[in-house]
């Protein structure tokens, strides 16, 4: 699915560039194939018996991309969000290329507390894949804001309105919140349930509260009538401080809460 | 192909008064005509295009020529050909062809891109269809008509872009809000740019139009007239709060609205964008407003000069939209040209079929099959012929778009085959 993300990201700069529409139809055409390859392959690996690789923290990213091009395609008929597919392209492509890096997951450990633990992790991919909508439409406005302010309209008429990417923007932060908060909440109970009590030292733990605390602020804003450009910046800024949170302290310190939890019990 | 064809004028080629004389002004006329078109015994099939900018008359007919048409028109109208031959045209084929596909695509409009033509096109078909007098090959050439003119519009950016000032407003308001059917919008001065812009934006279904003049009346009469509500004057700067698009046009010879009037509206925003057009010169609206986070101001010039892009843009996507049209033309005459050869393969299955039958018929005597059975052996034969014809249709197709294969096949398969004696 990787080469149809990385295309239609492709084709749309290449639309962009050309100012052709119909490249950015293209676009949206490869994104569907690719996640309709992606669904296949995740029907293949749960019917397979492979489920639990998709719980991998190394393989984190490969959901996100597969939630994040899902969520856009089930909010595009509704916000006639036209040509933006490419975007999201991107996006999928570089998660689903970090998914390729080696995975590191014991499978025991998910085995811990199998609904507890899936539960966990699907909330908050599904939070993720929100929040990465949000962060993408938030790009782009910024972008767009600033080509219709200065007068260099360009290619940005082929994407859709301001107005349309500020609702993008909404229903992922709403998504991404109502969904990132009861997969913190039920993460939280596990914890509580194996160690009785909250690993707040542990790195992950600790910027995934803090991202919560983040995103609560921006929903309270949302809900008093923040909109605009300055929602656009800082889902921009919240996302930086997601991607710290889940990738960065993976990459750097490593592992899956579930590793520190296995690890304190020992 | 030579039976197709079509007669007309247009814009380009006729002044208003002689396109007067010739439109088809409402639908019974245009009924009326197609009646008379029915019975015309020298015509197989017409129909009547009939827009402010053209009249045309599409035509099939095995003695298809300009003599003919003109006389149709002649009894039509009641023109005579002489006086009105120097501003039509005529053409027949590939060239009617590709005139009607530049139609459908509004290459041919006066306005390139725009979307009417295409509609206005449906409409002669219909009305056509209706009175009897489309067939198979002008029910064939208009479809087509009606695909070529979506697909130019959905591969081109040809009718993208507003290319006048009010429009490109519009576009732009559209640009930043999405839809305008929940947005209000304040006139500021009651000129007849604004009057122009007001109706564009009232056509797009905003939600609520105010209207500020310095003379109250005349604020009420525009207000009336665009189905807003007029506003006191110093009440303006209060309602920057509440709206989302400004437009002004006065006659003052000094800046309206300050920078800091709108920095004040906007602590109440809360980010809600602010899009403000200044059609008026001088300006308005200081240039300053610009500057403010959340905040779009469009001058006269800007919109100008973005009117001015698209036009350059649209003229470029003509060329693209062209080179469209013309592949479809090329699909076209291939599909008309094979039909050519149809009567031969109608022959030929003819043929295998009475031959496949009477083989049957002679092994079925001989044999005692049951129901079953019978019916096993005749599918068998059946694809057995069908296999054998297939590679000899398909030649004979690929054939028919040289005039000179095409005919030099067909007569080496007749003679084969024993074709000629059917």
């Amino acid at each position: 699915m990787a080469p149809f993300y990385l295309g239609a990201f492709v084709v749309f700069l290449l639309g962009l560039k050309g100012k052709r529409k119909e490249y950015l139809i293209w676009a949206e055409r490869a994104l569907y194939s690719g996640f309709f390859l992606q669904v296949f392959v995740f029907f293949l690996l749960l019917f397979g018996g492979k489920i639990l690789i998709l719980f991998d923290p190394k393989k984190t990213s490969w959901n996100l991309s597969l939630i994040l091009v899902g969520l856009y395609l089930f909010l595009k008929g509704k916000l006639k969000l036209k040509g933006f597919g490419g975007i999201i392209g991107l996006f999928a492509f570089i998660l689903t290329v970090l998914a390729s890096f080696p995975g590191s997951l014991d499978i025991k450990q998910l085995a811990l507390h199998p609904v507890w633990s899936s539960l966990h992790v699907l909330l908050c991919f599904i939070g993720i894949g929100g929040f990465s909508l949000a962060f993408s439409a938030g790009l782009i406005y910024l972008l767009e804001e600033g080509k219709i302010k200065n007068k260099k309209l360009g290619s940005s008429k082929l994407l859709p309105s301001l107005d349309a990417l500020d609702r993008l923007n909404q229903y992922g932060l709403f998504i991404g919140f109502f969904s990132f908060t009861p997969g913190i909440i039920l993460g939280g109970l596990w914890a509580l349930l194996v160690l009785k009590a909250l690993p707040l030292e542990e790195p992950k733990v600790l910027f995934s509260v803090l991202s919560w605390f983040y995103y609560g602020l921006l929903m309270w804003g949302r809900l008093s009538g923040w909109r605009g450009k300055r929602v656009a910046r800082l889902s921009v800024i919240g996302f930086a401080i997601l991607m710290v949170s889940y990738f960065g302290v993976n990459f750097l310190v490593g592992g899956h809460p579930s590793h520190f939890i296995q690890t304190r019990l020992r | 192909m030579r039976e197709i064809g079509l007669l007309g004028l247009n814009h380009k080629t006729a002044p208003l008064e002689i396109r007067e004389r010739l439109a088809f002004v409402n639908l019974e006329e245009l009924k009326k005509g197609l009646s008379l078109l029915k019975e015309e015994r020298t015509l197989k099939e017409a129909l009547i295009l009939s827009t402010c900018n053209r009249v045309e008359l599409y035509a099939v007919s095995p003695q298809l020529s300009d003599v003919l048409l003109f006389g149709v028109l002649e009894k039509l109208k009641g023109v005579s050909s002489g006086d009105i031959a120097s501003f039509c045209y005529f053409k027949v084929g590939k060239e009617a062809v590709r005139h009607l596909f530049l139609v459908a695509s509004s290459l041919d409009s006066m306005v390139i891109g725009e979307p009417q033509i295409l509609g206005q096109l449906k409409e002669a078909y219909e009305v056509a269809l209706k009175a009897g007098t489309v067939g198979f090959f002008l029910h064939r050439l208009f479809q087509r008509a009606f695909f070529v003119g979506k697909r130019v519009r959905r591969e081109t950016g040809i009718g993208d872009g507003a290319i006048s000032v009010s429009y490109v407003a519009v576009e732009l308001a559209k640009k930043i809000f999405g839809d305008l059917e929940n947005k209000r919008i304040l006139i500021v001065g009651a000129g007849e740019m604004c009057e122009l812009a007001a109706r564009h934006f009232h056509s797009h279904g905003v939600r609520e139009i105010m209207v500020a003049n310095r003379t109250w009346q005349r604020g009420v009469e525009l207000a009336s007239k665009i189905g807003g509500k007029p506003i006191p004057f110093e009440e303006v700067k209060e309602r920057f709060k509440e709206v989302d698009i400004i437009l002004s046009s006065t006659g003052a010879s000094q800046p309206l609205i300050f920078k800091e009037d709108v920095k004040k509206a906007l602590k109440y925003r809360k980010g809600r964008p602010l899009f403000i057009i200044d059609l008026a010169v001088p300006r308005d609206v200081e240039p300053e407003v610009n500057q403010l986070d959340g905040v779009f101001l469009y001058d006269i010039d800007d919109l100008k000069q973005v009117a001015q892009e698209h036009a350059i843009n649209r003229l470029n996507e003509a060329e693209r939209a062209r080179e469209l049209v013309e592949e479809e033309v090329g699909k076209f005459i291939r599909w008309y040209r094979s039909l050519e050869v149809v009567p031969t393969i109608k022959d030929l299955r003819e043929w295998a079929e009475t031959l496949r039958k009477k083989e049957m018929e002679r092994l079925l005597r001989g044999l005692s099959l049951d129901e079953k059975e019978r019916h096993k052996v005749e599918l068998l034969s059946k694809r057995l012929m069908n296999k054998f014809l297939h590679p000899l249709v398909v030649f004979l197709k690929a054939q028919a778009w040289d005039e000179d294969s095409k005919k030099e096949y067909s007569e080496l398969i007749r003679c084969v085959f024993g074709l000629e004696d059917q």
